[in-house]
């Protein structure tokens, strides 16, 4: 048998959502919501309340706790007994009026408010409720038991990299690629790599200006000697300016990168060509 | 209290104000992206305005960008025949007009009708996103005319038009033309 669960019902899930939406209005610098919803928990979490008890039998439940099995369990089963101790119509009171607070002072949205260890506060939320099936529960403690005893995820923070292994790596990149890469291809990657900063406008406005460039010198090198004799090449010429027309009708993809950085390199070779 | 008075030329001068949502390149182009269907670059060095699709290429954002221009034309801001397509998708761009006046400098003045053009327009694209934006939470968080109560649905006796046991169900009328 499935027991509907109702988050709204889950003390801690209740908790959980309205620090959330505390530390939201913080970052955004909404005082007078970090206010309410402060005096909200302030009420309805008061030391010797139903509500606080309550949530005390869910924080004991949670998981990553470092705990061996035989303590974990008997956690469990204590907290179970506290859990039962509190009077269910007080404690359904007071719900209420937590839920009805948070609606009228707040908004509904804040049981909408995404808590990781949602499935946790479900499950506890089920094994504290008396319909369950024998099986079901047991199975619901073990996994509950089980969570309890595994350890804190490490932070992995990532290592902080100082200005020498900036500079160190820059070097390296530039000694590469400076003599490789022309300064149109190193500015149109620039511009590439910042293109998520706005929009990607100052890249569209330098593809704007640069395949208007690349088109007047295969234009211009195409009326050339070297052109004029040799078919082919006159036609590989008006094949690549034919594409670069194209870009006017398609959105911006890698593809068309590549195209720009070769045709950059094509235009590259042509200028030292005609320069030999 | 101190009373300060200004002698000069500068005496007179009033002094604009602009709020928009805008970004300055390196290369000294300013990027406006206050407009809900296009981005508009002004570019004092080049001496051109150029205007790009804020996502894809539609006649809603070839209509902004007419707009954009016209509204300029008019104003003298730009030259007329300089309007074109850009080189790169759903681009148009025009030339500023050269400023007569050595005070009045032409990015700045076409600054002051870009943002005139835009608050002009705000009503429409403000609308616009609103009416997305709606349409969004209809789906997302319907009314109670429009929605259940979440979990089991209680099972009907009877449910849709075909009833059972009923002379003309379907499987009584096969029966009727079974050779």
């Amino acid at each position: 048998m499935k027991i509907k669960h109702n988050k709204k019902r889950n003390t801690a899930f209740v908790f959980e959502s309205l620090l959330r939406e505390a530390t939201v209005a913080i970052i955004k610098g909404d005082t007078d919501k970090q206010h309410k919803v402060v005096q909200i928990i302030k009420k309805h979490f008061t030391a010797d309340s139903e509500l606080k008890k309550h949530l005390e039998c869910y924080r004991s439940l949670y998981e990553n706790q470092s705990l061996n099995a035989q303590i974990s369990e008997k956690i469990l089963t204590e907290a179970k007994m506290a859990s039962r101790l509190i009077d269910p119509h007080g404690l359904f009171k007071k719900q209420t009026e937590l839920i009805n607070d948070i609606n009228t002072t707040l908004s509904p949205s804040v049981f909408s408010n995404f808590v990781p260890n949602y499935k946790t506060l479900a499950t506890i939320d089920q094994i504290f409720c008396d319909k369950l099936p024998p099986k079901t529960r047991v199975m619901l403690e073990s996994t509950i038991v089980e969570n309890m005893t595994k350890n804190a995820p490490e932070n992995v923070a990532n290592e902080e990299i100082d200005n020498t292994t900036v500079s160190c790596f820059v070097g390296k990149f530039n000694e590469k690629y400076s003599e490789t890469l022309s300064e149109e291809q190193k500015q149109l990657l620039s511009h590439y790599i910042t293109s998520f900063t706005d929009n990607a406008v100052s890249l569209k406005m330098f593809l704007n200006e640069e395949i208007v460039r690349l088109k007047k010198v295969i234009t211009e090198s195409s009326t050339g000697e070297m052109f004029t004799e040799d078919a082919e090449m006159k036609q590989k010429a008006s094949q690549i300016i034919e594409k670069l027309e194209g870009f006017k009708k398609a959105q911006i993809n890698d593809d068309i990168l590549l195209t720009v950085l070769k045709t950059q390199e094509l235009v590259k070779e042509m200028s030292n060509g005609s320069n030999n | 209290m101190a009373v300060i008075i200004k002698i000069g030329k500068e005496a007179n001068a009033k002094k604009v104000r602009l709020e928009m949502d805008l970004r300055k390149s390196v290369n000294g182009d300013l990027m406006i992206f206050d407009h809900g269907d296009i981005d508009i670059v002004l570019s004092p060095s080049k001496n051109k305005v150029v205007v790009f699709p804020k996502e894809t290429m539609s006649d809603l954002v070839y209509g902004a960008q007419n707009r954009l221009f016209a509204h300029l034309r008019k104003r003298g801001i730009v030259v007329a025949e300089s309007i074109q397509g850009g080189a790169f998708y759903g681009s148009l761009e025009g030339m500023l007009e050269e400023s007569a006046d050595p005070d009045a400098s032409a990015a700045k003045l076409a600054l002051i009708n870009i943002h005139n053009f835009i608050e002009e327009e705000r009503p429409y694209f403000e609308q616009t996103e609103a009416i997305v934006s709606m349409a969004d939470d209809e789906l997302l968080h319907p009314d109670k005319t429009h929605s259940t109560e979440l979990g089991e649905v209680p099972q009907e006796v009877e449910q849709g038009s075909i009833r059972q046991g009923y002379v003309r169900d379907p499987y009584s009328l096969g029966y009727m033309y079974t050779v």
